[in-house]
């Protein structure tokens, strides 16, 4: 095995693998993230009548955690004292009901937006705050940078793709003597590309090896490659990687290897 | 050993080269050379013993395997099973002269020290001992060849096809090759099926001869 054949498949490997391990970083981040703001998060809703909940359940944009009532009677003690007798019993009347609504996940803007319309379309709704120029810019600036990961994992999965298959083929074309002659032998087209085959294997392995083996060193040194800002960020919201996610690299780069060496073996095989 | 009963062979579909042509069985321990003038016909009607060239029609038997329609499992096994000797020695170049002797051994799964062992032995028999470790672009024609012979015999088969094997070669080179093939077919009685295009003058052994013409095959 060659060692230019060698690096001609891991380094599109390698590239594609750290693609994935960022786009999963970024993932459990956002995640975390997004748990964290969504509990420090509600919108308002100020009502002249008493807000009906069920009504409120029952709109599909709403994925609601609960409701909780601002009590109307807490708001007229402490006022009570700096008004008058008949100013009281006006603001009594008049006073309209608060709510604050907590949703189980950190909405974006546009599903903000929609909540605050199917709100309003509801009777009796006074005005909904959703805060939604508060909202969370790092979050979007996540979403964003997730979005931008999982494009760029598509493309670099079609270029490694694209890029192995060209591999093979020029090896193929290099030793088509050698598949010939054992083809004479009455040796398989398996047999006579197990050189490849290995190298596909041992590329993959060795990938998988050093990208999972950088991500430990990088997570170990964040300092030295982030801002304090965002390392806040990253340390707070970044868990461990677990057993499922990194089994996850190992699977993406054998089975993309395997799937290019034996989906062109069979294509020779066929010819 | 090898049947043929009015088989029809073309490259194309349209012409045949072998037309309807029958001949007697081969059969174990035959020697035969099949003869022909240029383009006769006489490498196709060989390859598609090996099933290198598929037959039109008719019913072709060789070592037990039916070679019309035969399936890619079937016609490996029929390979397997055969030694091939070709004009232009068909070596693996990045393969020492060991490897390409244990080649048709490791394909019939025998094992790597088995067949270091038995390409050694055969290493003596065609007197290039010394080159075990040579690649095949060290050696000359002749050389090349007996390590092609080395190979076809390698695993013992009952049936040897060569397609012009002394075609290359300069007399001397030729005569080795003809005393191999004959001490292979006098003393383990193999098979030996030759394709060439003139039988040497000086070959004092008993075969039989098949000769080609106007796409019809006969024995003389």
């Amino acid at each position: 095995m060659s060692l230019k054949k060698f690096f001609s498949f891991s380094v599109p490997l390698i590239i594609m693998l750290f693609t994935f391990t960022i786009y999963i970083t970024i993932s459990k981040i956002l995640v975390n993230y997004e748990k964290s703001i969504n509990n420090d998060y509600s919108i308002v809703v100020v009502t002249t009548t008493p807000l009906n909940t069920n009504k409120v359940k029952e709109i599909d944009s709403i994925d609601l955690k609960k409701i909780v009532h601002l009590q109307r009677e807490k708001i007229l003690k402490n006022l009570k004292d700096d008004l008058s007798d008949g100013s009281y019993t006006l603001l009594e009347k008049k006073l309209p009901y608060f709510y604050t609504i907590q949703l189980n996940h950190f909405p974006t803007s546009s599903k903000l937006k929609k909540i605050k319309s199917d709100l309003l379309s509801l009777g009796g709704i006074k005005s909904v705050d959703t805060f939604s120029k508060d909202h969370d810019k790092i979050y979007s600036l996540l979403i964003l940078t997730k979005t931008i990961i999982s494009v760029l994992f598509i493309f670099i999965v079609i270029f490694t793709f694209l890029i192995m298959i060209n591999q093979i083929k020029i090896w193929f074309y290099e030793h088509k003597q050698r598949l010939d002659i054992i083809k004479l032998h009455g040796g398989s087209i398996y047999y006579g590309a197990k050189p490849i085959i290995t190298v596909a294997l041992v590329s993959s392995l060795f990938s998988t090896v050093l990208v999972i083996g950088s991500i430990y060193l990088i997570k170990q040194n964040l300092s030295a490659i982030f801002t304090p800002e965002i390392l806040d960020i990253i340390i707070n919201n970044l868990s461990a990687y677990s057993l499922a996610e990194i089994f996850s690299v190992v699977v993406l780069s054998f089975v993309l290897s395997m799937v290019t060496v034996f989906g062109i073996l069979v294509k020779y095989r066929i010819k | 050993m090898i049947l043929a009963n009015k088989i029809s062979i073309s490259y194309d579909g349209v012409k045949d080269i072998i037309h309807n042509a029958s001949f007697a069985n081969i059969n174990y321990g035959d020697f035969v050379f099949i003869t022909g003038s240029s383009g006769s016909g006489k490498s196709t009607l060989l390859k598609s013993f090996y099933g290198d060239i598929a037959i039109k029609s008719g019913a072709l038997f060789v070592n037990k395997h039916k070679l019309y329609n035969i399936t890619n499992s079937k016609l490996r096994s029929l390979r397997k099973s055969i030694g091939i000797i070709f004009q232009d020695y068909k070596l693996i170049q990045e393969y020492s002269v060991e490897q390409n002797i244990m080649l048709p051994l490791k394909l019939n799964g025998y094992s790597d020290k088995l067949s270091l062992n038995q390409a050694r032995k055969l290493l003596k028999h065609v007197k290039i001992y010394n080159k075990g470790e040579c690649y095949p672009a060290e050696l000359s024609g002749g050389e090349q060849q007996r390590v092609a012979v080395a190979r076809a015999l390698a695993h013992n088969p009952k049936l040897i096809l060569a397609d012009e094997p002394t075609g290359n070669l300069d007399d001397r080179s030729a005569d080795i090759i003809w005393s191999l093939l004959k001490k292979a077919n006098e003393q383990l009685g193999i098979t030996i099926v030759v394709v060439t295009h003139r039988i040497p003058d000086n070959f004092a052994y008993p075969f039989r001869k098949f000769t080609i013409s106007d796409g019809e095959i006969y024995e003389s």
